[in-house]
């Protein structure tokens, strides 16, 4: 069954399915390139305030080393900070399950973190934390960190009365159904969060290098900016675009793994 | 702080028109039509623009034909690209970002350099015993990407240090040094070291100006096409605003007195000082001799050399279409 | 398979008990909640029941006359207000604590995470009851007993409504309990496939002895399926009569045209529409 012809010949069918289903999308966006690179022609657009595609690509590939080189520090800070931000709200909600009176004492600090602008708070990351890479894990976890505890809170508490009730007849622990039901009832609830999450690490990362780093695409971005150097500007800012897509599709990917089940998956 | 400003300028301007038209309307006289122009702060409205707010307070611009609205900038908003594309008429920035600017093919022509020294340096707490750019070495240095650090570089190279001597982190704020996470930091010595001492803790600092470094800050520029289309309007605009840098430096206390009306969130002391420091940048030897805001081409000339040994710069700088020095009064 | 079932339905645990015991044994039973609005609200009221061990009772009765409440009181899920209610001589949950009682909702109420297998495997696991193998045999055997063993590997969103409910049935027996509690299991089911489930019960009935309470509010399901029929009312919730159906045992399909059946079933429904009558 699994040989290697009819391996590459399912992926071949796979690659053709996807192109089916997302040509408009393709379309589109190559559309919107060629649009845009005629009309900063046709309109004599200088390059400092928006240059062309091309001019952007040809960027890119000839940098490719130094974006790579930042790019993968930046992502590097915002997967750490995404898993830290899911493991301190995984945490927290499996708290708040057990323990309404913790529930009811850090939800409202809770909110109130979430209130803080990351603009505001990361130049003050990097005063307590340092220069290093943890001040920019520490701005990617807190800006992931409050959507994924509260769909993960709400999914735990998601479970109809009558399951409840066929946990306390067959006299379950509070553990038991957390491991048994809450977490997987939690599960689409908090894949959802976790794609909306896994944009916003990336953009914390980039914030906290924005406001002092030495390396990482946010400093080359900042630096590019200083320099006037519209087509690194925008090289920078796609090649993040580009990283915090691919991100969304593991998470995308991880997923589909975890939400096995039929008719599991929301939205 | 910049809705604050810009609000508070406009609605200034509707009621200069407001009372022009009152005026015009009383007399039965054709009333002159004000030229409109726009000029882009680099910061926010404060000391540093104390000048440009004079001129309009003490109606400098309105007396020489000119409807000024003043616009204040910040971080994200370089008034390069704003008067590069013609959006806005003119600009102030330190010599080298125009240059930068212009090495990216903005149409940016320099008319007057009113800061002749420029304030970027290092400053340190004086408990650290920093004294020359040699003490720095094995020594920890925080610096802002942009900014004056190009300048510093140079400073250091002069010197005979070398970077690698020094361990750098880019950091922003005054709290690294004053925590003592770092022992020195880049900045602008005329309000870096003031938010220090007024804090309580002394301060040392070193200029870039004092080891020979040339540029210049508060360089006012316009585009090409207003030297074409309207160098009176230019002419009369460099010479209101020299006429402000005159009196706001003579009348300082009034000249606090009306920034700090304008924003009232400024720190009136922080203010004071900063304004005494700023007038040592302007009021130069050179400035007495040849003229407030004068420059020349060898100033510009040597500023586009030490941007390219140390300011990454690499693109097409023709001096002479960037500036136009004969927009400055004599002094 | 067949095989195994039955032999694990002789091994049901309440062996040890006298023949005609009572399995349960309600006594003066009121139940009040507390309202959102301030107040309170007399559920259930006054309630007096007994059931013999082995027997198929059903609750009949309007929406609101307490029927669910019932059965969460004889599971131990609430606790009475007032009076007593015993299960094989024990609280409920004394009961509960060594022995099984199943309960089929009125929606499978299914983990839609776990296969069919996985939901029947289900209790036993959190109870940490026999071992793996035998959890996993008696599984099978009550899968095929609601005949769902190919569908062992499918998940409930892959079946329909009444393959789900049989599967919840499955569920509740598969650890050999002393008690069935049913509420409303086939409520939501179209006719045909209810009047399957309901031979389908019987048998299953039949084949384990099992003790049954069965809520339902449609009169013709309940006599069909029961030794005795409680009526309810509502305001405040109270049984107000009981029919023991006088009907032959195994019931057949054709049972439900019988004239006996259909005389019943209207002595029923007069006592459902006129309380009053059945005091005297
Ligand atoms: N937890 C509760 N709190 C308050 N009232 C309840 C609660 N459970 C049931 N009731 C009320 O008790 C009455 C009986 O409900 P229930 O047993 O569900 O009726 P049935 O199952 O016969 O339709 C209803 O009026 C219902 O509103
Ligand atoms: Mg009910």
């Amino acid at each position: 069954m699994n040989t290697p012809s009819h391996l590459h010949n399912r992926f071949l069918t796979r690659a053709a399915l996807s192109l089916q289903e997302n040509w408009p999308s393709i379309a589109l966006f190559a559309l919107g390139l060629l649009i845009w690179q005629y009309a900063v022609a046709f309109l004599q657009i200088p390059q400092y305030l928006l240059p062309t595609p091309s001019e952007i690509f040809l960027r890119i590939w000839k940098e490719r080393w130094l974006l790579w080189s930042n790019l993968s520090i930046t992502m590097i800070a915002a997967i750490a900070g995404f898993f830290l931000g899911f493991l301190i709200a995984v945490g927290l909600g499996t708290l708040f399950v057990f323990s309404r009176t913790a529930a009811r004492a850090l939800m409202p600090w809770t909110i109130i973190i979430r209130t803080i602008p990351i603009l505001a708070i990361a130049p003050l990351m990097t005063i307590w934390l340092g220069f290093g890479i943890a001040p920019k894990i520490a701005v990617a976890a807190l800006a992931c960190f409050f959507p994924i505890l509260i769909n993960f809170y709400r999914g735990l508490g998601s479970i109809s009365r009558e399951i409840g009730e066929l946990l306390s007849l067959v006299n379950a622990s509070r553990v038991q159904g957390l491991i048994h039901v809450r977490i997987f009832a939690a599960m689409p609830f908090t894949f959802a969060a976790l794609k909306i999450s896994s944009g916003l690490a990336v953009v914390g990362a980039i914030v906290a290098e924005f406001t002092g780093a030495n390396l990482g695409i946010g400093t080359l971005i900042v630096t590019a900016g200083y320099q006037q150097d519209a087509v690194m500007l925008f090289a920078g800012i796609i090649v993040s675009c580009i990283a915090s897509v691919l991100f969304y599709y593991v998470v995308v990917a991880a997923e589909k793994l975890c939400l096995y089940w039929p008719e599991a998956r929301m939205g | 702080m910049r809705n604050i400003a810009t609000v508070k300028y406009t609605k200034k301007i509707g009621s200069t028109v407001a009372s022009a038209l009152a005026l015009a309307l009383a007399f039965a006289t054709p009333a002159l039509a004000n030229d409109k122009v726009v000029m882009r702060l680099p910061w926010i409205a404060n000391v540093q623009a104390a000048a440009y707010i004079i001129a309009f307070e003490k109606g400098f611009y309105r007396d020489a034909g000119l409807d000024v609205e003043i616009r204040p900038g910040s971080v994200q908003v370089n008034p390069n690209q704003l008067v590069a594309s013609g959006d806005e008429h003119f600009g102030a920035n330190d010599s080298p970002n125009i240059i930068t600017g212009v090495s990216r093919g903005m149409p940016l022509v320099a008319v007057a350099a009113c800061w002749q020294k420029h304030p970027g340096g290092l400053y340190m707490l004086e408990s650290s015993g920093i004294k020359a750019p040699k003490d720095l070495i094995g020594k920890r240095l925080a610096y802002d990407e942009g900014g004056p650090w190009t300048l510093i570089k140079a400073m250091l190279s002069k010197s005979g240090v070398k970077l690698d001597q020094i361990n750098t982190v880019n950091a922003s704020g005054n709290e690294v040094l004053m925590k003592g996470t770092v022992d020195a930091r880049s900045g602008f010595v005329i309000n870096g070291p003031v938010a220090i001492e007024l804090a309580g803790m002394k301060t040392t600092a070193m200029p870039a100006s004092d080891y020979g470094i040339s540029a210049a800050a508060e360089v006012i520029f316009t585009n090409k096409k207003m030297i074409a289309e309207k160098p009176d309007v230019v002419r009369r605009f460099v010479e209101a605003t020299v006429k402000g840098y005159k009196y706001a430096y003579s009348n300082r206390e009034e000249t606090l007195k009306i920034v700090l009306a304008n924003n009232p969130q400024l720190a009136a002391e922080q203010q004071r000082r900063q304004l005494d420091l700023q007038a040592g940048l302007i009021f130069t030897e050179r400035a007495a001799k040849q003229g407030l805001c004068s420059f020349d081409r060898q100033d510009v000339a040597s500023t586009v050399d030490v941007l390219r040994e140390f300011g990454g710069l690499t693109g097409q700088v023709d001096v002479d279409a960037m500036i136009n020095t004969s927009f400055v009064p004599a002094p | 398979m067949m095989g195994a079932a039955h032999q694990f339905v002789a091994a049901t645990g309440v062996k040890l008990l006298p023949e005609r015991e009572l399995a349960i044994d309600i006594r003066g039973l009121s139940k009040t909640f507390s309202l959102p609005a301030g107040g309170n609200w007399t559920a259930l009221q006054g309630i007096d029941l007994q059931v013999e061990r082995g027997k198929f009772l059903s609750l009949v009765g309007p929406s609101g006359c307490g029927k669910s409440t019932m059965l969460r009181l004889i599971s131990g899920l609430l606790s009475p207000t007032s009076g007593t209610v015993n299960v094989f001589g024990q609280s409920p949950e004394q009961f509960r604590s060594k022995n099984r009682m199943g309960f089929v909702f009125q929606d499978a109420t299914l983990l839609p995470w776990r296969t069919v297998l996985g939901n029947v495997l289900f209790p036993m696991e959190i109870l940490g009851v026999y071992t793996r193998k035998e959890r996993l045999e008696r599984a099978e055997a009550y899968l095929e007993l609601v005949r769902l063993h190919e569908f062992r590997k499918s998940y409930p969103a892959q079946l329909s409504g009444g393959m789900r409910q049989r599967v919840s049935i499955a569920r509740a027996l598969a650890d050999s309990p002393a008690i069935l509690l049913m509420d409303e299991p086939f409520g939501a089911l179209d006719e045909i496939t209810r009047q399957d489930m309901q031979e389908e019960l019987l048998r299953i009935w039949a084949e384990t002895g099992i003790t049954t309470i069965f809520v339902t509010h449609s009169l013709s399901e309940a006599l069909f399926l029961s030794d005795e029929v409680a009526v309810m009312q509502a305001r405040p919730g109270r049984i107000t009569g009981s029919v023991v159906a006088d009907l032959p045992r195994p019931r057949e399909p054709s049972l439900r045209l019988k004239p006996n059946f259909v005389e019943q079933l209207m002595r029923l429904e007069a006592m459902l529409r006129d309380p009053d009558q059945q005091k005297s």
